[in-house]
């Protein structure tokens, strides 16, 4: 009788944890399957083809990257002789990472080269995972497939653009294969990935003339390719070739010739909060001040303006950045420039602000001011005097180190960090002194120097009577300074570890590379870390 | 002869005398006594034994601990007497009502503890674990039950995050045993296994402030309704939780009604506390004569700017003298086939900075009844609690502008709160007035939460038992948080934000136990299956552009001027966990005992390649005090010798984490929205269970029956298969993937807990208890680069990190510049030009408590000491704030800065000159109590009243405000430990209470 009992209970005990049994795999609330995203993606393609714009967004949004002040941006310029951050009191300290940065004395803990690398690998991911998209929404369509290849053809460039930062940064390139697994490519085999992705879609990509504002088009990769070829014998350690000099020629040409851009007549309104209507732009990113999209894009202002000049009190400054003396003094030796004197060289400094934001444009020195006219003073209350002249890089007085603003602050943006300038990374005056210099490379200094001194005359500056590399290498400083080409010129021309400047003496062959992160070093073994480190 | 000499026996002779002399007067003049006998918690005992001295007169005690008595009148004396319990004489004198307090007979206690689906004799465990009843927690002011065991439980490290009402708590058992966040215990109530996330939303950190913790999700818990807490801390114990218990398990069980009479109890305290310590910074006069110096000293007048004449101290007018107000009221009774217990409290906490609040109703009903001719009895648990809190923006970091109490550190002191016309002054967006920020700014979260279980237990057949327990626990939460326009640095305009947070978890439990035994051996047996389903949603709204001056901008979110669109969030994740599970307990002549245990878990969270882990335990044990060479030993009472292996596991990653997940992207380009897809996750397989193997020896003794106790474990806990969302190196979809290491975290440790019952005698009884732990901590095997976490903020410290997780190397050890003061010129010096190295730890090398409670008759006392040997802590509030630069720049600094041979223009580098030794000597408890005589009022049983001191004292030479501090300085899900940073502080409190039952 017990025994039936015990049975009995026993049999409902078990149904229970039968029936009460799982499989574990409860419902997905805010995650779905991949599947069901292309499909619905690939109805709207289907639908209207510009929808794979949205698809190759997120590839043109590893181009953010590219604007903080603490990612590759800090990479490009913080360890040249345009840009240093010194130490100020208690400001900027930050566990010694600008010092180590403009110093040459990076390690690879250092947290900018990592946050570099990683911004580079995100933005590459991205153009891998946009390119697999669209094929795995084409499927077999091939119809389909050739409708997208010019979108799949803008991620491509974009790839190889983050791919030419990882070989001129690091050297090493990641990326991945034909599986989607991460691979890993020599200096020189990036080199020719690059050329050759950048070769086979220019002809897929639209003329200048037939794409949108901000996309990339065929004009773009040639300029990229021209860049890519004027620095192919750094990145191939040999000396350079006329044969890689044609290249940059020719490409150079086809931007030129194409008839879609030409020089700015107003400098600085490149750089303005409205500047889409620039005509040197080649790659840019898009930014908004009514919209996230515009979110830190006021840092280019934040980063280097003294607390106090806060144009009426619609910017909180962080008084960091500024330019190093030497780079300073290039624009005139006799160094009697205050705002806005004695250089006729409209790149060097601007007014129109002055009369609303009280903030002068280029380069700033002297006694600042309040909006109201009334002179500025400084956190101690001592009149604020920006002085060229940084005594100490460890330290600084918050006024010393001449200011750099070449991308007006946006007071109308909805929060004081955003803004509405687009910033240009590939511009149209690069290609110009690309052409110039590699055909002074090739000898022909006469055809380089007229095309230096149409560009200066064009930007109000007196003309040079010689050209050599270090005519070159600062014409290129007073057009392009600030705005990230500065470490590839300095190495292209020996004087990155070779030069000396404030703050930075001649240090070792090894810095013209990056080190490898740490962190990517243990956690990708296929790297090795860069000699000398 | 035999019979003759049993009559005359004397004791027999004199008690026929006394029978006579009784009859006699009976016969001449009798009384009636009558009264209550209770136990020393206030509850009643039925059976005892009541005896007129002298006579062979007696009664014993009713369910509901009454008695009457008739006796001679001339019976002077009373004897109370029950097993388990002090015997007792008591003189009658005129009285005719006579209630008795028994205090149990500590050497015949036989202490009952709580097992997972069990409770055994204490005598019978063969795990580590401690159980820590009402009489030994903490008094005073207590908003969770973490914070009534703090410093009470050896290998218990409880450290609160900061001391703001009902603050985060973190709670380490034996060690941290794992990189990632969860290193916290696994909570049981009354048998229902909590999910352990929170259940409100932390703080966003808007206007730079820095983001804040979460509340402790105990909070919903009333103290006063908690009967006991054990503590599950070696794996042989806490196998039984398996996947879940690799943290240790802390088992917290209510308080029900008891058999007999009922019981009403009501318990109220009020307290005020304040700030222990201000930081030491200059007063107004002294910061004028400072700045007066800078400018005597360089000749630079704009020294003499920056002086607005006022004279206030920012701290006085943050801090507050905080009334707190606790009420609690329960009524209890039952008969032999149920019993009932229904509570209500009330907690009013304010903290000791301006508008922080914590207001608590909780409810509780716990019923018991056997049916079925007491074969099946059925209990019920029922919970429900509404916290209402109010956070002050006081953040874990923060940029350089900083929250309120930074502000109230550094901000100058010749500042006005208030301008002439009433509205707060405001310098500069980047000089905040933080009596401004705290009014302004209105964050209110209100959490209601409800816990329950109903359970079953069904005799089949003797000793067959079928045990049934189903549980569900919900909570929701709304954070509405408002940033009011008139705040300056809030731009542009007011900002609101609300954020809603759901959880659910429900449990399904079936098992079967049964014991027998044959012989001398006796088994108890268990086997069963559980089911848990955990759900988390949440919502929330940013919004802002709110133009007028009403800051409750929440009640009216559509009232806004802004082109800037709304932001919106949503989110929800669901996991699973389905287990199997048995337990063997054995023992053999109650000499030998054996517990085997084995679960296999099984969790949604891992891929279908390993999902289930198993995890087996066993424990043995050997009383030796059982064996016959010792058992006539009057030295040794007690000594039990036990051995425990155990294998337990971890799986807190978040959901899915195997799973390759797809993430539905748009981007607003120019006001044109696009759409995209984006790989959320990379997925992982493989991925499976973090494992902990734990080996445990210890030794229970007791000596001079019982007179000197305690209990000695060495631990030895392995974790290895550590889950990490490991960074990708090169290009790959996502910058992370969860894998499990190869790497060990060794923790290794000795605790020890020794009890010394120095006096036991009528009037006067004192107890004392010492606890040790010493804990080792080392990560084995880790073949990345070192993690960095421990970020440091403030000006010149973004993104800088200051601790490590690296081979060999202890968890969280610090890496910093070695100072070594300052050079002619008043700038600092550091060691190999200023290279980082290892140096210190947060955690201590040892930890000591010492408690003691000592009765004289109707009086108690109650004192603690707490101390925690060896830590360093990271001031970094003195690293970003407290420094001689700062003046320079108009704000406040310390009188130790101002006197340092300091240069004004010195950089703030992180250094190991604020890397302090935060060895700390606590008097962190003391409780007067009387206990009224209610003999002969027949409605009361018992007053007591009571004054209890908190944090009264800390010696220490830790220069912030409290050496006991962890603000979460996590980077990514990688936590860090004893780095302060303006942490809320932890304020001294006197308490007066009064608990009446009856």
């Amino acid at each position: 009788m017990k025994t039936k009992i015990v049975q009995r209970i026993s049999s409902v005990v078990l149904m229970v944890i039968i029936v009460g049994c799982t499989d574990l795999s409860p419902e997905l609330v805010s995650e779905t399957t991949g599947d069901e995203l292309l499909n619905d993606a690939r109805a709207r393609i289907l639908n209207d083809i510009t929808e794979a714009e949205g698809i190759i967004q997120p590839a043109y949004d590893g181009l953010y990257q590219f604007l903080g002040e603490r990612n590759i941006y800090a990479l490009t310029e913080g360890s040249t002789d345009e840009m240093v951050t010194p130490t100020r009191g208690t400001d900027w300290g930050d566990n010694g990472i600008w010092l180590a940065l403009h110093q040459h004395k990076w390690t690879p803990d250092h947290f900018i080269v990592q946050n570099g690398w990683d911004d580079l690998r995100t933005g590459s991911a991205r153009a891998y995972e946009a390119i697999d998209l669209l094929e795995k929404i084409a499927g077999d369509d091939q119809a389909l497939l050739f409708e997208l290849e010019p979108f799949i053809a803008e991620a491509r460039f974009l790839r190889a653009y983050y791919s030419w930062h990882f070989i001129d940064l690091f050297g090493q390139t990641p990326v991945l294969d034909e599986n989607l697994e991460e691979d890993l490519l020599q200096r020189g085999q990036a080199v020719e990935f690059v050329i050759n992705e950048l070769e086979e879609i220019v002809p897929i990509l639209p003329d200048a003339s037939s794409s949108t504002y901000g996309k990339v088009n065929r004009q773009t990769a040639q300029a990229l390719l021209a860049k890519v070829y004027l620095n192919k014998h750094i990145y191939e350690d040999r000396e350079v070739e006329n044969s890689d000099l044609d290249k940059v020629i020719g490409f150079c040409d086809e931007v030129i010739t194409s008839g879609n851009f030409q020089l700015a007549s107003d400098y600085f309104a490149m750089f303005d909060q409205h500047n889409e209507s620039s005509t040197e732009t080649l790659l840019v990113l898009q930014n908004s001040g009514d919209f996230q999209r515009g979110f830190q894009a006021q840092t280019r202002a934040l980063m280097t303006l003294h607390y106090y000049m806060n144009a009426g009190g619609v910017l909180e400054p962080w008084n960091g950045m500024c330019s190093t003396e030497d780079f300073f003094n290039k624009w005139d030796a006799d160094k009697n420039l205050t705002n806005g004197v004695a250089t006729s060289d409209s790149r060097f400094t601007d007014d129109r602000y002055f009369p609303t934001l009280a903030l002068n444009l280029g380069f700033i020195t002297g006694q600042q001011y309040k909006v109201n006219g009334d002179p500025l003073t400084d956190r101690k209350g001592n009149p604020l005097i920006i002085t060229a002249e940084i005594e100490s890089i460890t330290q600084a007085k918050e006024y010393e180190g001449a200011r750099v603003l070449k991308w007006a602050p946006d007071t109308d943006a909805a929060y004081q960090s955003w803004a509405d300038n687009d910033i240009a990374l590939l511009r149209y005056a690069d290609v110009v002194l690309m052409k110039a210099e590699a055909m002074w490379r090739k000898g022909n200094s006469g055809g380089a120097m007229s095309i230096l001194n149409n560009l200066r005359s064009v930007r109000g500056a007196a003309n040079l009577t010689e050209v050599s590399a270090q005519t070159i290498l600062d014409e290129r400083g007073f057009e392009l300074y600030w705005e990230g080409y500065r470490r590839t010129d300095l190495v292209r021309f020996g004087q990155f570890t070779q030069g000396t400047w404030f703050g930075k003496e001649v240090s070792a062959e090894t810095y013209n590379l990056y080190s490898i992160p740490s962190v990517a070093l243990s956690a990708f073994r296929k790297l090795k870390q860069n000699p000398g480190y | 002869m035999e019979n003759r000499l049993r009559f005359f026996n004397p004791q027999v002779i004199i008690s026929m005398l006394l029978m006579v002399l009784s009859l006699y007067a009976y016969a001449q003049e009798k009384m009636v006594i009558s009264g209550t006998v209770l136990d020393d918690t206030g509850e009643p005992i039925p059976g005892v034994s009541i005896i007129a001295k002298g006579t062979n007169l007696g009664t014993t005690t009713d369910f509901e601990g009454l008695y009457r008595l008739e006796i001679p009148a001339a019976t002077q004396t009373l004897v109370f007497s029950f097993v388990g319990f002090v015997t007792q004489e008591i003189n009658i004198g005129s009285q005719t009502r006579i209630d008795v307090k028994m205090q149990m007979d500590i050497a015949e206690l036989a202490e009952v503890v709580v097992i997972g689906y069990g409770s055994i004799e204490k005598k019978d465990v063969t795990g580590a674990m401690t159980t820590v009843t009402p009489k030994d927690f903490n008094k005073g002011v207590m908003t969770n039950p973490t914070e009534l065991l703090q410093g009470r439980v050896s290998g218990v490290n409880i450290t609160p995050s900061s001391g703001e009402p009902g603050a985060a708590v973190s709670v380490n058992i034996r060690g941290a045993n794992s990189i990632r966040s969860s290193n916290q215990p696994l909570y049981v109530i009354d048998g229902v296994p909590l999910s352990g996330g929170n259940t409100t939303e932390g703080g966003s950190g808007t206007g730079d402030t820095g983001g804040s913790q979460a509340k402790n999700p105990l909070n919903f818990l009333n103290p006063d309704d908690i009967a006991s807490i054990d503590i599950l801390k070696d794996a042989s114990a806490t196998a039984i939780y398996g996947s879940r218990g690799a943290n240790g398990v802390v088992i917290i069980t209510t308080k029900r009604g008891k058999s007999g009479q009922g019981n009403v109890s009501y318990s109220t305290y009020v307290s005020a506390s304040q700030v222990r310590k201000k930081m030491d910074v200059l007063s107004a006069i002294d910061w004028r004569k400072a700045r007066i110096g800078l400018y005597q000293e360089t000749g630079n007048d704009g020294y003499l700017d920056f002086d607005f004449g006022a004279t206030t101290d920012w701290q006085d007018e943050i801090f507050r003298t905080a009334i707190t107000q606790n009420h609690s009221l329960s009524f209890s009774g039952g008969s032999e086939k149920g019993n009932y217990r229904a509570s209500i409290g009330y907690l009013n906490q304010d903290g000791i900075v301006e508008t922080s609040n914590l207001n608590r109703y909780t409810a509780r009903l716990n019923l018991s009844q056997k049916l079925l001719n007491d074969k099946l009895s059925m209990s019920m648990n029922l919970t429900a609690t509404n916290t209402k809190d109010r956070t002050p923006p006081i953040g874990d970091g923060g940029g350089h502008l900083g929250d309120a109490l930074v502000n109230a550190i550094r901000a100058n002191p010749t500042m006005p709160v208030k301008t002439d016309d009433g509205e707060y002054f405001q310098f500069a967006t980047s000089d905040r007035n933080p009596v401004a920020m705290i009014n302004l700014m209105d964050d209110r979260s209100t959490t209601d939460r409800y816990l329950g279980n109903v359970t079953g237990d069904l005799e089949i057949v003797k000793g067959l038992h079928l045990n049934f327990n189903y549980g569900l626990d919900r909570s929701t939460s709304t954070r509405n948080a408002n940033y009011s326009n008139r705040l300056v640095y809030i731009t542009p305009d007011g900002q609101a934000e609300v954020r809603d947070l759901y959880t659910h978890s429900d449990l399904m439990e079936v098992y079967l136990k049964y014991n027998t035994s044959v012989g001398a051996h006796s088994f108890d047996v268990l086997g069963g299956y559980a089911y848990q389903y955990f759900e988390r949603r949440g919502k929330g709204i940013t919004a802002l552009g709110y133009t007028n001056n009403l800051l409750l901008y929440t009640n009216s979110l559509g009232a806004r001027v802004s082109d800037v669109p709304v932001g919106l969030y949503s989110w929800g994740d669901i996991s699973e966990l389905q287990s199997y599970f048995g337990r063997v307990n054995y023992s053999y002549d109650n000499k030998y005992l054996a517990t085997f245990t084995l679960r296999a878990d099984g969790s949604s969270k891992f891929g279908p390649n390993n999902r289930y882990g198993i995890f087996p335990s066993a424990a043995v044990s050997w009383r030796l005090s059982e064996e016959d060479f010792l058992k006539s030993n009057t030295t040794v009472s007690n000594l039990k010798f036990r051995l425990g292996f155990g294998k337990t596991g971890n799986q807190e990653i978040p959901n899915y984490a195997y799973f390759p997940q797809y993430q539905a992207v748009s981007y607003d380009l120019n006001g044109e929205t696009l759409l995209s897809i984006r790989t959320a996750r990379t997925s992982n397989p493989n991925l499976q269970w973090e494992t902990s193997v734990q080996y445990n020896a210890g030794l229970d003794f007791g000596f001079f029956n019982d007179r000197v106790e305690g209990t000695m474990d060495y631990f030895y806990k392995t974790t290895s298969n550590l889950l990490y969302n490991t960074p990708t190196g090169g290009v790959a979809f996502t910058t992370n993937f969860w894998q499990n290491l190869d790497t060990e975290i060794i923790n290794n440790g000795i605790e020890l807990a020794v009890t010394g019952h120095l006096m036991t005698t009528k009037n006067f009884d004192w107890s004392t208890t010492v606890i040790f732990t010493k804990i080792d901590n080392k990560v084995k095997g880790f073949e990345y680069a070192a993690i960095q976490t421990g970020r440091l903020n403030g000006p010149g410290m973004t993104n800088v990190y200051i601790q490590v997780i690296e081979d060999g190397a202890g968890l969280h050890a610090f890496n910093l510049r070695q100072f070594e003061g300052y050079d002619s010129e008043g700038y600092s010096i550091y060691a190999n030009e200023g290279q980082l190295s290892l140096t210190g730890s947060p955690y201590p090398d040892f930890t000591l408590g010492l408690s003691n409670s000592i009765t004289y008759r109707g009086f108690d006392l109650d004192f603690f000491l707490d101390s925690k040997v060896g830590q360093d802590v990271y001031n970094n509030t003195a690293n970003s704030l407290i420094n001689k630069p700062a003046l320079a720049q108009a704000k406040n600094i310390s009188y130790d800065e101002l006197y340092a041979q300091r240069s004004i223009e010195d950089g703030e580098v992180p250094s190991t000159k604020y890397l302090e030794d935060a060895s700390f000597l606590r008097v962190s408890n003391v409780t007067l109590g009387y206990n009224f005589p209610v003999t002969g009022i027949d409605w009361i049983s018992s007053a007591k009243i009571y004054v209890t001191g908190q944090n009264l004292y800390v010696m220490t030479n830790y220069t912030g405000y409290d050496p006991e501090v962890n603000t979460n300085k996590a980077v990514g899900d990688i936590p860090s430990f004893g780095i302060d940073y303006s942490s809320y502080p932890r304020p001294r409190t006197i308490l007066v209470g009064m608990n009446l039952n009856f």
